[in-house]
């Protein structure tokens, strides 16, 4: 093809300053309308959602670069000239293509400074999300570089600019169905909707999603490129033919709705632990928070061993909408709710502990007051019974530390005079009665057995 | 001046003419521009004069391939491009300075001509010698590497003239390859033509009478679109004399007196 020639190209053509600029924009977005990104998933979605934007870029920035010969007057010089036209065009729309692939990646790139855990798992579904979208802005800037030699006017590239982004945002809504969401076929479009639910990092688009849209990018790229070589009339009708097939095939492939695009990745809640023993376990997609937590974790094991053996010798690690359900934990194991993203960046390694002994190392019962409001089935519905459970599952824990009770953490329902009355009455026992008391509460807790915890907890009986 | 020398030049020609037109029409926009001529042309330096309008610029771009004839035949190095043929041969042997010569603004002078040449085919390994040739035959040597958006008019024509002999074309068409050279550009571009008319078929399309007797080993005339003269030089400085009851100025050059005069008598014929 003429590697000089591409370099030339390269050099002084829009490409670069037009990946430049998209990638800039598209960087700028990133960062200006999210909050810092949770996981890889929603970073390299939301950089397909904001193809809204970047497409029309890329699209006018082809055509700019396609009304080139017109704008610098040089098609009477080139009409004289041996090389056909396919040939004569390639360099040009390689250079943009390198330019549209390389826009996309600095954009990811520097998507990932409003990330959290650029160290976080990484689902294998990214990398075709990631692909796809650089092969849509590819597939843009093609059909630009065609559209500006077809239409060389100076105004084709803003008004294309203008078409498209207004395209892009009118046209989806008027797919959607109220009750059903939008149609697969959206999935046309080069800018891609992450799952309604909002849990990017639970899920993966499905195979099918992604290689519909594959063929079909593949075949909006090869018009824009036959139309750009396209010298005759002829030809340029042909080359319609690849996006015709493109879309006879892709979207009877495509999936019914957008919903059914989105399919869960098992991958990232499966467990992963530390290697060495105790064993700390936690969901891949959390497991950047694994060294944070595992010293804690060790350290909640240590007190339960030394104040309430049989302790358990592993500690999994639950996270709120980790889409797990483990049901109760057996006898081996310390099982703790932690929010990744606000405990470990928030609080000390002594606060992790405490909430990790919460409740002598047992997680809430769902059934039972306190663990979830509403649902008071057992035990008595005494009006207090929310606050009365945590008080003794928070004094079980302070019992196992030697210190204070916690006060109510945010949203928590606690009353920690309670807590500590119930430590004072604790204490007032003797050292093997205390150590039963905190004992049963968590054989209690363990099976969700119904009655009430304070009062298992102190000893007292029926009413306060 | 050493010059890379293709297998196909060392081939022997074929062809009695490099150009050779037999009552050539060709069409600019509705109008006939080139209406009947009868041409012919090999290696040497042809200066082609003619009012405006005559139709100069419509042959050379026909000559070019830009436009096809609308009747009669057109043959250049021995193939007739009349019918539908596949010109990508021809047109490697080809330079062209068209009239309005555009150019890409961001490229450098080197950067263009190299461009040009890989359009017109040229085998990559020669590319970078005869790039830099074309830009040294020109004087454009120390603005090589300089953008074409910082050249002055005349350097953007000499630019112009070194795309168009990059390739060593075997017919070389310039329509009005003087226009924003100073004087002494001038004399040096008349010194390239001379050089350049020794191997090729050089076609300059004209106002200039006087570029043409400095520079050309022959003249021709064209008016309405057919020929009216083609001769030597000197003809044309010969045709001023014998010309009688023309009232012109002692300053003016014999070769200009000699066009008009020609011109004259031509359309005196004619009406």
């Amino acid at each position: 093809m003429g590697a000089r020639i591409l370099g030339i190209e390269l050099r002084r053509s829009v490409a670069m300053p037009a990946a430049l600029v998209i990638a800039a924009v598209g960087v700028f977005v990133l960062f200006a309308s999210n909050p810092p990104y949770r996981s890889w998933m929603e970073l390299v979605v939301v950089q397909r959602d904001i193809m809204q934007l970047t497409w029309p870029l890329a699209l006018a920035a082809g055509a700019w670069q396609g009304i080139r010969e017109r704008r610098s007057r040089v098609e009477e010089l080139i009409a004289t000239t041996a090389r056909p036209r396919p040939q004569r065009v390639l360099p040009v729309a390689t250079a943009m293509a390198i330019a549209a692939v390389v826009a996309y990646l600095v954009m990811l790139a520097g998507g990932t400074g409003h990330l959290r855990h650029p160290d976080g798992y990484f689902p294998a579904g990214a990398v075709p999300l990631i692909a796809l979208g650089a092969l849509a802005l590819v597939a843009a800037a093609w059909l630009g570089l065609a559209i500006g030699a077809l239409l060389p006017s100076p105004l084709t590239a803003p008004m294309l600019v203008v078409i498209a982004f207004l395209g892009l945002a009118v046209v989806p809504p008027m797919l959607r169905d109220q009750d059903r969401g939008e149609p697969g076929a959206v999935l046309l479009l080069p800018f891609l909707q992450g799952p309604r639910d909002g849990g990017y990092e639970l899920q993966v688009l499905s195979a099918r999603a992604n290689l519909s849209q594959a063929l079909w990018l593949v075949a909006v790229a090869a018009t824009g490129l036959a139309l750009l070589a396209a010298a005759r009339t002829a030809t340029r009708v042909a080359a319609l033919l690849p996006v015709l097939l493109g879309a006879a095939i892709a979207v009877p492939a495509m999936p019914r709705q957008l919903a059914a695009a989105w399919v869960a990745d098992p991958r990232a809640t499966e467990v992963v632990c530390t290697r060495d023993e105790p064993q700390v376990c936690i969901a891949r997609m959390h497991s950047y928070a694994l060294d944070e937590l595992s010293g804690p974790a060790r350290q909640a094991l240590s007190v339960l061993a030394a104040k309430l053996p049989p302790a358990p010798t592993r500690v999994m690690l639950r996270t709120f909408g980790d889409g797990r359900d483990d049901g109760r934990p057996p006898a081996d194991t310390l099982l703790a709710f932690v929010s990744p993203d606000d405990d470990v960046l928030a609080r000390t390694p002594d606060d992790l502990v405490e909430i990790m002994l919460d409740g002598a190392g047992v997680p809430p019962c769902p059934n039972l007051p306190g663990a979830s409001p509403g649902k008071v089935i057992s035990g008595g519905s005494r009006p207090d019974a929310e606050a009365r459970y945590l008080a003794a599952r928070r004094a079980a824990g302070a019992w196992l530390l030697d210190r204070d009770p916690e006060p109510a953490r945010a949203g928590e329902e606690l009353d920690v005079t309670l807590a500590r009355q119930a430590l004072d009455a604790l204490h007032a026992l003797p050292a093997d009665r205390q150590r039963a008391r905190v004992a049963a509460l968590r054989d209690a807790e363990r099976t969700c057995a119904p009655g009430d915890r304070l009062d298992l907890l102190t000893g007292t009986s029926g009413t306060r | 001046m050493v010059r890379a020398v293709s297998a196909a030049e060392t081939a022997a020609t074929s062809y009695a003419w490099a150009i050779h037109a037999q009552a050539l029409r060709v069409r600019a926009g509705r109008r006939m521009a080139v209406d009947g001529l009868d041409l012919s042309m090999d290696t040497g330096v042809h200066g082609l004069l003619g009012p405006n309008g005559a139709g100069k610029t419509t042959l050379v771009r026909s000559i070019a391939t830009v436009l096809r004839p609308a009747g009669g035949t057109l043959t250049l190095l021995g193939e007739k491009v009349n019918g539908r043929i596949d010109l990508r041969g021809l047109r490697r042997q080809i330079g062209y300075l068209p009239q309005e010569f555009g150019y890409y603004r961001r490229f450098t002078v080197r950067e263009f001509v190299e461009y040009i040449a890989w359009l017109k085919e040229m085998p990559a390994a020669e590319t970078p010698g005869a790039v830099q040739r074309a830009i040294e035959r020109v004087g454009l040597a120390d603005r090589a590497d300089d953008r074409m958006k910082t050249l002055s008019g005349g350097m953007v024509r000499r630019a112009g003239i070194a795309q168009a002999i990059v390739n060593d074309p075997r017919i070389l068409l310039l329509d009005e390859p003087t226009a924003g050279l100073d004087p002494d550009q001038r004399l040096q571009f008349r010194a390239l033509l001379r050089e350049l008319g020794v191997d090729t078929c050089v076609l300059v399309c004209t106002h200039l009478v006087e570029d043409v007797a400095a520079a050309c080993t022959d003249v021709t005339l064209i008016d309405a679109g057919r020929l009216v003269f083609q001769g030597l030089p000197t003809d044309l400085a010969a045709a001023a004399s014998s010309d009688v009851g023309a009232d012109t100025g002692a300053a003016d050059s014999a070769a200009e007196r000699g066009y008009s005069a020609i011109l004259r008598r031509h359309r005196e014929r004619e009406s």
